[in-house]
C-alpha cells in the first residue's frame, strides 16, 4: 500500500469568535498519487478541512482545535508551523492573481525554493522543472499581468511544485478562470497527480464537478462539517447525496441514474463522456435501450421549428448596439465593430473567454464605458446611450459588479438597499415603499443584519437588491454566480426568471455553461471582440466545432450525442430528458424499477402541470 | 503599446544597461544638477540628458509634463529671485544687480509698496530652475522607461538590501496597480448606482466618501491577509534567503559607471575649489 501524506484524526475546529464547529470529528487518510475531490455546498468545512493539513489552521486562522493532523507520519500541525509543513504540502487558492507577487513568472516559480534557502543549482533545477512541467516554457520573463488567468493558476501551480510538495491542496482552484483556463489547469493538474505521482485534494462546491470528478480517484462529500461519503467517484454521483445538498450531478451521471431507472437495472454511474458513450452503447447492444428513429425525426423538425420560431419572432428592442468599436487606453481593442439588439423580457447570457470583450460589452450597453469611434449608435429604451451620462441611464440600464464587496459599504442590509435611491433624492416613503418591494421580491430577511457578517450568496443577493430598487428596465449582472454554489447559484437563477417574468430584461455574464442551457433564452458567445454565435441555447450548443474554437464545452448531452456519432443522434440535444425521448426502454425486470419509473412519470407530470 | 510612465522592453544602450550603471549614472547627474546654477554648464548637462533621452528612444510626449511644472517653478522661482539682493550671487558680480523689470513704488495711503525688481541675478536663477527640471524629469523618464523593475530589484539584492525590504519593493510594485484598479471599478460601481461628489465641503466630503473608502478599505485588508497567508505557504522566512542572482557589469557598464563617478568628482573639485557652476 503507498504511503499514508496526511492523517486526520478526529479533527474539530471552531474559528476564534465562532460558537459552531466548521469540522465535526473528522478521519481520515491520504495517501501517495490519490486524486481526491472534497465536494460540498458552502459552509460544509471544505475549505477549513484544507487548511488544517498545511498548517495554516490554527496558525494562520486561530481557533480552538480538537484531534490531530499527522504529515507523513511524524509531524503533529500543532507543533509544526505552515513554514515547515510547506516543504510537504503545497496549497493553491481560487484567485491566481492574488498568489503571484514576482514580477516575472520565472522568479515567481524560484520564490519557494529560495525561501528554502536551497543552493543557486538546485533553485535553478528546480525553476526549470516547474516551469516546464506546467508548459510554461517561453513565458518565463513575462510579468504575470501580461498572463491569462488560466496561465496564472498554472504559475501558482509552477510555484508550488517548485517546492516538491508530497500533496497539493488546491481550494476551488479554477472557480474564477474562464472555460480554456479550468481546462488548462485541470489538464495541468492531472499531469502533476498522474506523471509525478503528487497527491492532490481539489474543494469542489458544483459548479465544476463534471471537470473535477473526471479526474478524481476518489470522493468525499461533506456536509455541515462532516464527511458523509468517502469513497470512489462514481459511487459519489450515484449515492443522492449531491442532490441532497443542492450540488446536483453531472447530465450523464442524471442521464443513467434515469435509465437505470426506467430498465429497472443497477449501472455503474460514468464520470467520463468516453465512459457514457460506453455505456450507451453497451445498453444498445445488449438490447436494454433502443434508437427510435421516428423520435429522431420529431426532434429534428422540433429544433427546425424552433428556429424559424427564434428568427420571426417579433418583440420590441430594448437594447439596440450598432458598430460599436472599444479600445482601452493601452492600445487593447477590447470590441470591433458589434451589433446586437437585446429585446424586452429577454433572459440573455453573454459568454467567452476572458479577454472576449464580455464586461467591455456589457459596461458600454450600460453607459459605464463610450464607444471610442464616433459613428456607433447605441439605443437603450429610446435614449441614446453613446451621448447620455451614465447617472442618466440608471434607471433605463444598470450594471451589477462581479464581486459584491466592491460596492456594499453601508452598515446594514437595509442602508445598502435603499443607498441609490437617497443619491435618486426620492421623498422617504417612496423609498421604504420600493425597498421593501426589492426586498419581498428577493425574499431578503435580514434587514438588519451588518454587511460583514453576511455569507456570499446573500452579499450577492444585496448587491442585486441595491441596483435593483432603481428599477432599471435592462439589468446587467457580470458573473453573479462566481464563489457560489450550485444551491445559491439556482437560488439566483430562479430570482433572474421571477424578474423577466416581471418584464425586466436580464443579461448576466457566466463561465457556467450549464446555468447558460439550463436557464437562459438567448446565448450571446463573444470571442476576440466580436460575436461568434447568438442564438437560443439549442441553436449555439449544437454549434460543437464553433463553440471548440472559442474554447467553450456545449453540454454534456450535447457532447455525448457528438460522442456517439455512428448512431446520427442529433447534436441538437441538451437535455437529459431530451436525449432519453429519443430512445425506447425493454421491459423492466424488477417490479421496484416499475414503481421507481412510475414516480419519475408522476414527476415529470406534476412538473409540466 | 507602452502605458504612461511604464518600463517597456526595446533594445536601446540605455535598456541594456545593469540598472546599478544606470542608477549611479542618474546620482551623478542628479548631484551636478543640485549644484550647478550656471545656465552655461546647466546646458551641458541637459544636452547630455537629451542624448540619453533619445538613444533609449522614451517617448517624448512624456515630455509634456515638464511644460506645467516648469511653469509653476518658473513663476514660483521669479517671485523668490525678486527677493534676492546682488549680494547673493559670488560669482555674476554687478551683473547680477542689473534690474531688468521693475514694478513701483506705490503709495496707497501713505503706506510705500514696492519697488518689485526682478534683476538680472534672479532672472538667471529662475531659469536654472526650469534647467533642472527638465533634466531631472528627462533622466527620471529614461530610467523608468528603460529599466525593468524585476531588474532594479535583482540589482538591490546584489547590494545586499534585506530581502524584506525587497518583498516589500516588490509587493508594492505588484499591487499598486492592482489596487488602482480596484478603485477604479469601485468608483465605476457606486456611480452606477448614482453616487457624486457634489460638495467641496472637506466634512462632507469625508462623509460622502463612505461607498468608495469603505469597499475599497476592505478589499485592501483582503489583499493584505491573502497576502500573507500566500507568501507563508511558500516558505517566506523558512530559512535566511540567499539570492541566486548576480551582478553582471559589461563594459559599456563599467564605462559609463567609471566615467560618470569620475567626472562628477571632477566637476565637484572644480565647482568647491574654483567656484565653476556657480552665479
Amino acid at each position: 500500500m503507498s504511503e499514508c501524506i496526511v492523517e486526520v484524526n478526529n479533527l474539530s475546529f471552531t474559528y476564534l469568535h465562532r460558537k459552531q464547529q466548521v469540522l465535526k470529528n473528522i478521519n481520515l487518510k491520504i495517501r501517495e498519487g490519490e486524486f481526491i475531490s472534497v465536494i460540498g455546498p458552502l459552509g460544509a468545512g471544505k475549505t477549513t478541512l484544507l487548511r488544517s493539513f498545511n498548517g495554516v489552521i490554527p496558525y494562520h486562522f486561530p481557533g480552538r482545535l480538537e484531534g490531530d493532523v499527522i504529515v507523513t507520519g511524524t509531524m503533529n500541525t500543532r507543533k509544526n508551523d505552515i513554514l515547515t509543513l510547506s516543504r510537504y504540502i503545497g496549497m493553491v487558492l481560487d484567485n491566481p492573481s492574488t498568489q503571484i507577487f514576482n514580477l516575472t513568472v520565472e522568479d515567481d516559480v524560484a520564490f519557494g525554493p529560495i525561501n528554502l534557502g536551497l543552493p543557486f543549482d538546485e533553485i535553478e533545477e528546480r525553476t526549470k522543472y516547474a516551469i516546464k512541467a506546467l508548459r510554461l516554457n517561453g513565458l518565463e520573463d513575462k510579468h504575470p499581468r501580461e498572463l491569462s488567468g488560466g496561465q496564472q493558476q498554472r504559475v501558482a501551480l509552477a510555484g508550488i511544485l517548485a517546492m516538491r510538495p508530497r500533496l497539493i491542496v488546491l481550494d476551488e482552484p479554477i472557480s474564477m478562470l474562464d472555460p480554456i483556463g479550468k481546462s488548462e489547469v485541470l489538464s495541468s493538474i492531472k499531469e502533476l497527480n498522474r506523471k509525478y505521482n503528487i497527491a492532490c485534494v481539489i474543494a469542489e462546491s458544483g459548479s465544476d464537478l463534471e471537470e473535477v470528478i473526471q479526474l478524481s480517484t476518489r470522493s468525499i462529500i461533506m456536509k455541515d462539517g462532516e464527511i458523509i461519503f468517502d469513497g470512489p467517484p462514481s459511487d459519489a454521483l450515484a449515492t443522492g447525496y449531491l442532490e441532497e445538498l443542492g450540488i446536483g450531478v453531472p447530465q450523464i451521471a442524471e442521464l443513467f441514474k434515469k435509465i437505470s431507472s426506467r430498465i429497472g437495472e443497477k449501472l455503474r454511474i460514468p464520470v467520463t463522456i468516453q465512459e457514457a458513450a460506453e455505456g450507451i452503447r453497451k445498453l444498445i447492444n445488449e438490447g436494454k435501450i433502443k434508437l427510435n428513429a421516428e423520435k429522431i425525426e420529431t426532434h429534428k423538425e422540433l429544433f427546425k421549428e424552433e428556429i424559424a420560431a427564434s428568427k420571426y419572432i417579433e418583440r420590441e428592442p430594448i437594447v439596440v448596439a450598432h458598430n460599436v468599436w472599444f479600445q482601452y487606453p493601452n492600445g487593447t481593442v477590447a470590441l470591433k465593430g458589434v451589433s446586437l439588439t437585446i429585446h424586452k423580457g429577454e433572459l440573455v447570457a453573454f459568454i467567452g473567454q476572458n479577454g472576449s470583450g464580455k464586461s467591455t460589452l456589457a459596461l458600454t450597453l450600460s453607459g459605464a464605458l463610450k464607444p471610442t469611434n464616433n459613428d456607433a449608435t447605441i439605443i437603450v429604451d429610446g435614449i441614446d446611450a453613446v451621448n447620455t451620462d451614465t447617472t442618466k441611464l440608471i434607471t433605463h440600464i444598470n450594471y451589477v459588479f462581479q464581486n459584491p464587496d466592491m460596492q456594499l459599504f453601508s452598515a446594514n442590509v437595509y442602508e445598502e438597499i435603499v443607498f441609490a435611491l437617497k443619491m435618486q433624492g426620492l421623498k422617504p416613503a417612496e423609498i421604504k415603499k420600493r425597498a421593501e418591494e426589492v426586498i419581498n421580491m428577493l425574499g431578503i430577511k435580514i434587514t438588519k443584519k451588518q454587511i460583514i457578517d453576511l455569507t456570499k450568496d446573500m452579499k450577492t443577493l444585496v448587491a442585486l437588491a441595491s441596483v435593483l430598487v432603481l428599477k432599471p428596465k435592462v439589468l446587467i449582472v457580470d458573473e453573479p454566480t462566481s464563489g457560489l454554489d450550485r444551491k445559491s447559484s439556482i437560488t439566483l437563477m430562479n430570482i433572474f426568471k421571477e424578474l423577466r417574468n416581471r418584464g425586466y430584461t436580464i443579461i448576466f455574464i457566466t463561465h457556467d455553461m450549464k446555468l447558460v442551457y439550463e436557464n437562459a433564452d438567448r446565448v450571446v458567445v463573444m470571442n476576440d471582440g466580436e460575436i461568434l454565435l447568438d442564438g437560443t441555447p439549442r441553436q449555439v450548443f449544437s454549434q460543437v466545432d464553433i463553440l471548440k474554437s472559442a474554447y467553450i464545452k456545449p453540454p454534456q448531452i450535447t457532447q455525448l450525442a457528438y460522442a456517439l456519432e455512428e448512431l446520427e443522434i442529433p447534436t441538437t440535444v441538451y437535455k437529459v430528458d431530451e436525449f432519453l425521448e429519443l430512445f425506447d426502454f425493454e421491459a423492466r425486470s424488477s417490479s421496484g424499477g416499475i414503481e421507481e419509473h412510475k414516480e419519475e412519470k408522476n414527476e415529470e407530470e406534476s412538473g409540466d402541470e | 503599446m507602452p502605458v504612461m510612465f511604464e518600463y517597456a522592453p526595446r533594445n536601446t544602450p540605455i535598456h541594456r544597461m545593469n540598472p546599478l550603471a544606470k542608477t549611479i549614472m542618474l546620482v551623478c547627474m542628479f548631484t551636478l544638477i543640485s549644484l550647478y546654477w550656471d545656465l552655461r554648464y546647466l546646458a551641458i548637462l541637459a544636452l547630455i540628458a537629451a542624448i540619453i533621452y533619445i538613444v533609449s528612444k522614451t517617448p517624448p510626449k512624456w515630455m509634456l509634463l515638464s511644460i506645467p511644472f516648469g511653469a509653476y517653478r518658473f513663476i514660483e522661482a521669479s517671485i523668490l529671485g525678486l527677493t534676492q539682493g546682488e549680494e547673493a550671487f559670488a560669482v555674476l558680480g554687478e551683473l547680477a544687480g542689473k534690474v531688468l523689470f521693475q514694478l513701483g513704488p506705490y503709495y496707497i495711503f501713505g503706506y510705500q509698496i514696492g519697488p518689485l525688481t526682478l534683476i538680472y541675478g534672479g532672472f538667471h536663477w529662475a531659469l536654472a530652475y526650469i534647467f533642472r527640471i527638465v533634466i531631472v524629469m528627462a533622466l527620471t523618464f529614461t530610467f523608468i522607461y528603460s529599466t525593468s523593475l524585476n531588474d532594479l530589484i535583482k540589482s538591490l539584492t546584489c547590494i545586499k538590501i534585506p530581502s524584506q525590504v525587497i518583498y516589500i519593493l516588490i509587493v508594492a510594485l505588484k499591487f499598486v496597480p492592482e489596487i488602482w484598479r480596484e478603485f477604479y471599478l469601485t468608483s465605476l460601481a457606486q456611480s452606477l448606482r448614482g453616487w457624486k461628489l457634489k460638495t467641496k465641503n472637506p466634512v462632507k466630503l469625508f462623509k460622502m466618501a463612505a461607498p468608495i473608502v469603505n469597499p475599497f478599505t476592505r478589499r485592501i485588508i483582503s489583499y493584505v491577509d491573502r497576502l500573507s497567508l500566500t507568501v507563508q505557504i511558500r516558505g517566506f522566512g523558512a530559512t535566511k534567503v540567499k539570492y541566486p542572482w548576480k551582478i553582471h557589469f559589461s563594459v559599456f557598464d563599467w564605462a559609463i559607471s567609471i566615467l560618470s563617478v569620475v567626472g562628477t568628482a571632477y566637476a565637484l573639485y572644480l565647482l568647491f575649489m574654483f567656484g565653476m557652476g556657480t552665479i
